[in-house]
């Protein structure tokens, strides 16, 4: 086995689209605590940069949004008590905690798809749609921090070349303006470039082909079996009127035994499968310098 | 039957009225290794772009050009693609896509090749070239001379016939600029490649080609073979002064016999000569004993885990002196020049700019009739659409100058050559009356001709009053115009010393004709000393 990130990005694709759409159209409370914790377990394994202030920005989005809710909706019955004459409700305080819930992991399953999904593997699912697409996002992926870079070294220039008259607002921000002018200029000067360079290079000839780096094993056709099998069951789950709930006016949750169970059950190991994937991979190489 | 050739081609462009190539009548064999020579501004990338038909300029073109026995506007567009590469100048701006790989196969997708034919060759042209261990990386990541050869590897995987390169090592460092050169001459031998390069950079492409061109002002007016070339070449003609040290010393001294182009060849040249006087009379050099610059012990890293880049760097630059540092990528050249210009800030160490700590220069005072800093990449201070409200937003008229630049006023900054490019930003560093001006690459892009002025100006501005700390990889440049010259080597100045000094010691990070001299004369810099002590002995009576 491999792990996700390994498999052909189709996979990544599939598993991404399936437990994104659960999550938010099924607004289960149980499920959106697993989705949760999946989606954590698989963002904290991964190599994101600044883990931990995406980590305090979720949390206090949390907070916030838990709290509001409440503040604005005063549907439900039972009433905790009374701010400016408006009743404060718990139904209306747990409506607020799952929707919270729902939006953190789903904040949690789009930051890890930006680190995983790398500009090789959006070109390669790009080019199944069109070729110059493709070109389109991998000269994008290009551009965009070429253009922070150079903003930041005409910055410099401008300081070092004492183009600044003084030390005012004023100056900054008009010296700002023409950083970005500068930039404008550049880019434009160096698009003609590029432009000369991809023509030389036969752009314009017509029909473009792909070379595509990765193959599809008998182990990505298994995975996509897998979890298009998960993702039916729970979907099936609550087709046939499982997992329902309501928060108001009064919070109930019919959890009907064996239906609910496999329904959830299954998307636990979907959400949960690229940290399963990690573990057997680790586990496996684990073993084999064991046994060397 | 040659592979190019060209009958009277007369190309001028529009609402221009003077042709900028006129005549030309060029012949290229197959499997030739071809340089074309010429000062800026002679047609050169004119007459290059004419031959890659998808870069050919707009305007009016007169005469036949011919490739392989057929007319190049009746090559298949497929053909033409394909059978004919092109290498520009700019490092950057050629390279489109994100990835290495990606960069690599772009034009055999747009070929429209099959898959397993695009895979094979990208294989092998990534094994050929050395491109297999930075293969998945960001092209961005790359060093300049990585990106280059990218570049070049590039247009190698169509397997074209012709390779034409205008100026590709313009902007590399000398070092990234040979191996580069290397890696297109081995094309040539193994693969029987036709080469035609354009290049300011001479020395040692000469020796290496089969037939050089020499155009001037529009017309071709030397080809054949290099040795014979740059013997009918006009000393006074403006390239003569880009040829290789050993051909100029034996122009100097009026030799005759076989034109020597390498060093090993001058060599045996300069020991037809006596020895009895060994070195030149100079003046010791004495500093003005204030310094204008002081760093003790300055260390610097990027961020907190990653190497020191500068590791206790000390260095004193006295007032009114030209002190030249040199040193290869990523000994902290630059990096210097970024921390005594207070955009880097180093976390231990002091920096003094005339008597004062940096922190004491408050709200940017530093920078107003004290210190300026003219960047490597120039194209980050042009702002206008002309020369001249470029040089009047710095404050600065064109009569002011040290220069002339009467002659662009009214051109755009990006239409100019890289090294007037470089010389409009002196000039509006210049706007700020520094006291202290540090140049990052000076050189880029200048031809010989443009070097030589430089360095007259940069002595011009020194009798002004004015310090200049250059920092260059041109170590030709340095035995021009420095008063001292600093070694950078892993973050520290290894040896500061005045040139004739610092290049005698070297040995291989010296200049041509030091190398030539070597064992026979004492303290040679430049080809004009060499020659000067050659003339004063006298040669070798025949035994």
């Amino acid at each position: 086995m491999k792990t996700l990130e390994s498999s052909n990005p189709i996979v990544l694709f599939f598993f991404f689209l399936y437990v994104t759409a659960l999550s938010m159209f099924i607004s289960f409370p149980f499920l959106i605590i697993i989705s949760l914790f999946g989606a954590m377990a698989y963002y904290y394994s991964s190599p994101a940069p600044k883990k931990g202030s995406f980590t305090v920005f979720v949390w206090v989005l949390f907070l916030v949004l838990s709290a509001a809710n409440p503040l604005i909706s005063h549907k439900g019955e039972t009433i905790l008590l009374f701010i400016n004459n408006r009743p404060i409700t718990l139904e209306s305080f747990y409506f607020g905690l799952n929707s919270s819930a729902m939006i953190v992991s789903a904040l949690y399953w789009f930051r890890t798809l930006t680190v995983v999904l790398t500009s090789d593997k959006l070109i390669y699912l790009t080019s199944f749609l069109s070729k110059n697409l493709s070109l389109i996002i991998s000269m994008s992926v290009r551009f965009v921090p070429m253009f922070g870079r150079q903003r930041k070294k005409i910055k410099e220039t401008q300081l070092a070349m004492g183009l600044y008259n003084d030390d005012s607002i004023v100056d900054d921000i008009r010296s700002n303006i023409r950083v970005f002018s500068i930039l404008i200029t550049w880019a434009l000067e160096n698009g003609i470039t590029a432009a000369d360079s991809m023509e030389a290079r036969g752009f314009s000839l017509g029909k473009r082909s792909c070379m595509r780096q990765k193959r599809i094993d008998i182990f990505d056709i298994m995975l996509i079996i897998l979890m298009s099998a998960l993702f039916g069951i729970t979907l099936a789950g609550r087709l046939f009127g499982g997992m329902s709930h309501s928060f108001y006016p009064r919070l109930s949750i019919s959890f009907n035994g064996i239906k609910d169970t496999a329904a959830l059950l299954s998307f636990a190991l979907l959400a949960f499968l690229p940290v399963i994937l990690k573990a057997e991979v680790s586990l496996r190489w684990h073993l084999l310098k064991q046994r060397v | 039957m040659a592979l190019v050739k060209t009958e009277g081609l007369t190309f001028t462009y529009p609402e221009c009225e003077s042709p900028a190539i006129a005549d030309i009548e060029l012949t290229i064999e197959r499997g030739s290794f071809n340089v074309l020579a010429g000062s800026t501004g002679c047609g050169k990338s004119t007459l290059l772009r004419l031959l890659k038909r998808e870069l050919a300029p707009l305007g009016d073109m007169r005469g036949e050009i011919f490739f392989d026995g057929v007319r190049l506007c009746e090559l298949s567009d497929k053909d033409s693609v394909s059978r004919i590469g092109f290498v520009m100048q700019s490092v950057d701006a050629q390279i489109v896509c994100d990835k290495v790989w990606h960069e690599l196969v772009f034009v055999l997708e747009s070929l429209g090749k099959d898959k397993g034919f695009i895979a094979f060759r990208a294989a092998e042209t990534a094994s050929y070239f050395g491109i297999d261990s930075w293969y998945e990386r960001d092209t961005a990541s790359l060093s300049g001379g990585q990106k280059q050869l990218l570049n070049l590897a590039s247009v190698m995987m169509c397997e074209p016939q012709l390779l034409i390169l205008d100026e590709p090592t313009a902007q590399l460092d000398p070092i990234a600029a040979s191996e580069f050169i290397h890696t297109v001459k081995k094309l040539c031998d193994e693969l029987g490649l036709t080469v035609l390069i354009a290049e300011h950079r001479l020395d040692e492409l000469i020796p290496l080609c089969d037939k050089l061109f020499i155009m001037e002002k529009g017309r071709l007016i030397h080809s054949g073979a290099p040795a014979e070339v740059i013997s009918r070449l006009d000393d006074k003609s403006p390239i003569a002064k880009a040829m290789p040290a050993a051909a100029r010393l034996y122009k100097a001294l009026g030799a005759v016999g076989e034109l020597p182009l390498t060093v090993s060849k001058g060599r045996q040249l300069a020991a037809r000569y006596d020895n009895k006087i060994s070195t030149l009379q100079r003046k010791r050099y004495t500093h003005s004993g204030e310094k204008a610059l002081e760093l003790k012990d300055v260390y610097f890293r990027f961020e907190r885990n990653s190497p020191d880049i500068l590791k206790g760097l000390t260095l004193d630059v006295y007032k009114g002196e030209i002190f030249c540092v040199l040193g290869a990528n990523g000994s902290g050249k630059s990096t210097a020049a970024k921390c005594i210009s207070a955009l880097l800030k180093p976390y231990s160490g002091s920096i003094k700019v005339f008597g004062k700590r940096l922190k004491e220069y408050k709200n940017r005072t530093l920078y107003t009739n004290c210190l300026t800093l003219v960047p490597q990449d120039v194209q980050t201070c042009f702002l206008y659409t002309t020369v001249r409200e470029e040089l009047d937003e710095a404050g600065i008229s064109p009569d002011e100058l040290p220069f002339d630049m009467s002659e662009v006023l009214n051109k755009h900054p990006y239409d100019l050559s890289g090294g007037e490019q470089q010389l409009l930003a002196l000039a509006k560093a210049l706007g700020s009356k520094p006291r202290l001006l540090i140049l990052d690459e000076a050189t880029k892009g200048m031809d010989a001709q443009l070097k030589l002025k430089t360095a007259e100006i940069l002595k011009e501005l020194k009798s002004n009053g004015v310090t200049l700390l250059v920092v260059t990889h041109d170590i030709e440049f340095a035995a021009l115009c420095a008063d001292r010259c600093a070694m950078f080597f892993g973050g520290e100045a290894v040896s500061v010393l005045p040139p004739y000094e610092f290049f005698d010691k070297g040995s291989f990070y010296t200049t041509a004709a030091s190398r030539i001299a070597r064992g026979q004369y004492e303290g040679v810099v430049t080809v004009d000393d060499l020659a000067a002590l050659c003339l004063k002995n006298e040669k070798k009576v025949a035994r």
